[in-house]
């Protein structure tokens, strides 16, 4: 994600980004101070100041209102997304990403590569901790989370509260895998593919998809109704629904049909399943975690929403589960454990997921229901 | 008798390697019965279409549905039996969505004879039919398996081709038309119509020489398509005969029969006999054909439902 997000900032505007801190007094005075330090013309500075600014990631008042040029909280976390995969990844990706032939920038950091002097100012940002992701991402979505667990409550209520417990577990899984999808990759809907294998999590989906503009808040006060465009389990049609579910235990086998699909046609797509903790009571699932592992299909990413409970009361009490974590690493797989309802940690280990190559991932969400 | 005999898997087999080459998308799962459906042959010229599952019907079918999802054209060949432990994949995930995913079952009614009850399947057509946007065939013989292969690729949905393990008599010539969904009638003949599906049909072919050398001029049709049924041809039949005979190598419940006397009953209702499994598992024998006989899957039983029926 950080070089989706290199690739959505060039390097003008992340440096623009990584000097908004308040200490220069106007856009004017920040741009001669850059211009002069790194030889870039002022005009070219002031252009993608002027983007940044309409992207909401800086702000500097107006010509006739100057202000001291600050970030914003979403550039803060913009800037802490990048530094964040700098640190994994190291300054050299990023100068090979200056996309000239023949960069001969070296591995520790050092200021060699002739097309980009600015490397330093990144690799200091790049030291950031990732400690800073996590609070970055937290002033960003807590707010939306509580909101839209409060909607999500109202939705459910007409009928009796149904599966709430579950709807809410998985709500800040889902707000943060589609917050990264579509607004820190800017990625398009088509550009992965999520499954909700225990499809009665689908009001989870719904009112994170209305705060994202895909369907109608009206709609949502239609739920499970007759004739409602959203229905109880998730059904292929509304968006973001792949497939339509609700028998549990068949969405990692989809999954991985369209994992080994995208393998075939060469294109890099996640595919990222939901995954109840009930539902690996399946046989189905660990059929399907074999085949993911054999075909080493590391465009798998599933996430187990371990809220701990299952239709009849606690997992442990009808069939255990644990060792989880084992479990799915005999099988093969990359697992990663989180906090499910913190976005900080959930955000890290999706993109450290990405990264892992040559096998299937697994993110065991810790959560509650409440 | 004299018939010529072909493989029903081996017309699959072949049938499969022609569509390979002219369809780029087409992809083949198998859950380990690639040696036995025959579809090995397929795995050998196109590799990377091929995708092994394991001995997992269930993840089999899951996994159709995700490639079909992503614009494939899968298709999952299984015995027949043992594809049936995945129906409730096949109707949730396949069905529900009308993902395009083709079934071709083999090994199925009696013919996989000599490992008994266990893997013969005798009411997959059954539970096939009650699926909501399935089509379900059963072809009689080879050319008739290779046409409809083709057909069944015509038509966006799930559909669920059914095959006998063995060798099925000659029913049908090279340029035989044969279209999914439309009865080919075979025989003439006004007094009884015998419907017959599947290995079936040659009986049947064969039953209706015996009731015309007795006076009894029987139509044949080959009711290859059970969903969608031809209705209007049944109606069609049921008038000018007044009398059915379905005969089939599955239980008398739910399939041919059931299916033809559901839609005729309801418009042109007319006396009718069936041959088939009378609700029974099957059990294992050495030869195939004295295991259908042992069922009453035989010429002689086919002459006698329509001499009843005309009674």
């Amino acid at each position: 994600m950080g070089r989706l997000l290199r690739r959505a900032l060039n390097e003008k505007q992340i440096l623009i980004l990584s000097h908004a801190d308040g200490k220069f007094s106007s856009l004017n005075s920040l741009v001669s101070y850059l211009s002069e330090k790194y030889s870039i013309s002022p005009s070219t500075l002031k252009l993608n100041a002027k983007i940044l600014k309409d992207l909401g990631l800086i702000d500097y008042g107006s010509k006739n209102a100057p202000k001291n040029v600050e970030i914003t909280e979403l550039g803060r976390l913009v800037l802490a997304l990048i530094s964040a995969s700098e640190n994994d990844k190291g300054c050299c990706e990023y100068r090979h990403d200056c996309g000239r032939m023949g960069c001969s920038a070296d591995m520790n950091g050092k200021v060699d590569c002739q097309n980009e002097v600015r490397v330093l100012d990144v690799h200091q940002i790049s030291c950031q901790k990732p400690e800073d992701i996590s609070a970055a991402i937290s002033v960003h979505l807590r707010e939306l989370s509580w909101k839209l667990k409060q909607r999500l409550r109202e939705v459910l209520k007409p009928v009796g509260n149904w599966h709430l417990g579950s709807s809410l577990s998985v709500l800040d899984i889902l707000l943060v895998l589609l917050t990264k999808w579509f607004i820190l990759d800017n990625a398009k809907p088509d550009d992965n593919v999520l499954i909700l294998s225990k499809g009665h999590c689908v009001p989870a989906l719904y009112v994170i998809l209305a705060e994202f503009g895909f369907i109608k808040d009206d709609d949502l006060k239609t739920f499970g109704d007759l004739g409602s465009k959203l229905p109880t389990h998730a059904k292929r049609g509304v968006p973001l629904v792949a497939v339509s579910t609700g028998s549990l235990g068949q969405g990692l086998s989809v999954a991985n049909g369209i994992a080994l699909a995208s393998k075939m046609d060469g294109v890099r797509k996640n595919v990222y399943v939901i995954l109840g903790d009930g539902e690996l009571d399946e046989g189905q699932i660990w059929e399907a975690a074999m085949t993911a592992a054999h075909y080493r299909l590391d465009n798998v990413i599933a996430i187990v929403d371990r809220n701990g409970s299952q239709l009849n009361g606690p997992t442990e009490g009808i069939k255990s589960k644990e060792p989880l974590r084992e479990r799915w690493k005999v099988f093969g797989w990359e697992v990663f454990e989180v906090d499910g309802h913190d976005h900080g940690q959930i955000l890290d280990a999706l993109m450290k997921a990405e990264r892992v190559r040559g096998a299937p991932k697994v993110i065991i969400a810790h959560t509650g229901e409440g | 008798m004299n018939f010529t005999v072909e493989s029903y898997r081996g017309a699959f087999a072949e049938a499969l390697l022609e569509l390979g080459e002219k369809l780029e998308h087409l992809v083949v799962l198998d859950a380990d019965v690639a040696r036995s459906t025959m579809t090995k042959k397929f795995a050998e010229r196109f590799p990377h279409r091929f995708i092994q599952v394991g001995i997992s019907e269930q993840d089999l079918v899951g996994t159709a549905a995700g490639l079909a999802i992503a614009g494939k054209l899968p298709l999952v060949s299984a015995f027949s039996m043992f594809l049936m432990r995945a129906w409730e994949q096949i109707r949730n995930t396949v069905a529900r969505d009308r993902l395009n995913v083709k079934f071709v079952a083999t090994h199925a009614g009696l013919s996989d004879y000599l490992d008994g009850s266990s893997h013969q399947s005798l009411e997959d057509i059954a539970i096939m039919r009650v699926i909501p946007n399935m089509n379900v065939v059963v072809p009689a013989d080879a050319v008739s398996t290779r046409k409809l292969l083709f057909e069944i690729f015509q038509r966006h949905g799930p559909a669920y081709m059914r095959i006998g393990r063995d060798y099925a008599p000659r029913v049908y010539e090279d340029e035989s038309e044969i279209k999914m969904g439309k009865i080919n009638r075979l025989e003439d003949g006004d007094d009884v119509c015998i419907a017959a599906c599947g290995v079936m049909t040659a009986m049947a072919l064969h039953a209706a020489k015996i009731l015309k050398k007795r006076g009894i001029n029987a139509a044949v049709i080959d009711v290859h398509t059970i969903k969608p049924l031809d209705r209007r041809t049944l109606i069609n039949m049921a008038s000018r005969t007044g009398a059915f005979v379905a005969v089939e190598e599955h239980n008398i419940f739910g399939g041919l029969g059931s299916a033809i006397l559901e839609e005729i009953s309801e418009e042109y209702p007319v006396r009718m006999k069936r041959v088939g499994i009378r609700d029974t598992f099957g059990t294992c024998s050495r030869n195939y054909v004295s295991l259908l006989k042992h069922y009453g899957l035989d010429i002689e039983s086919i002459v006698r439902a329509a001499e009843e029926v005309v009674k």
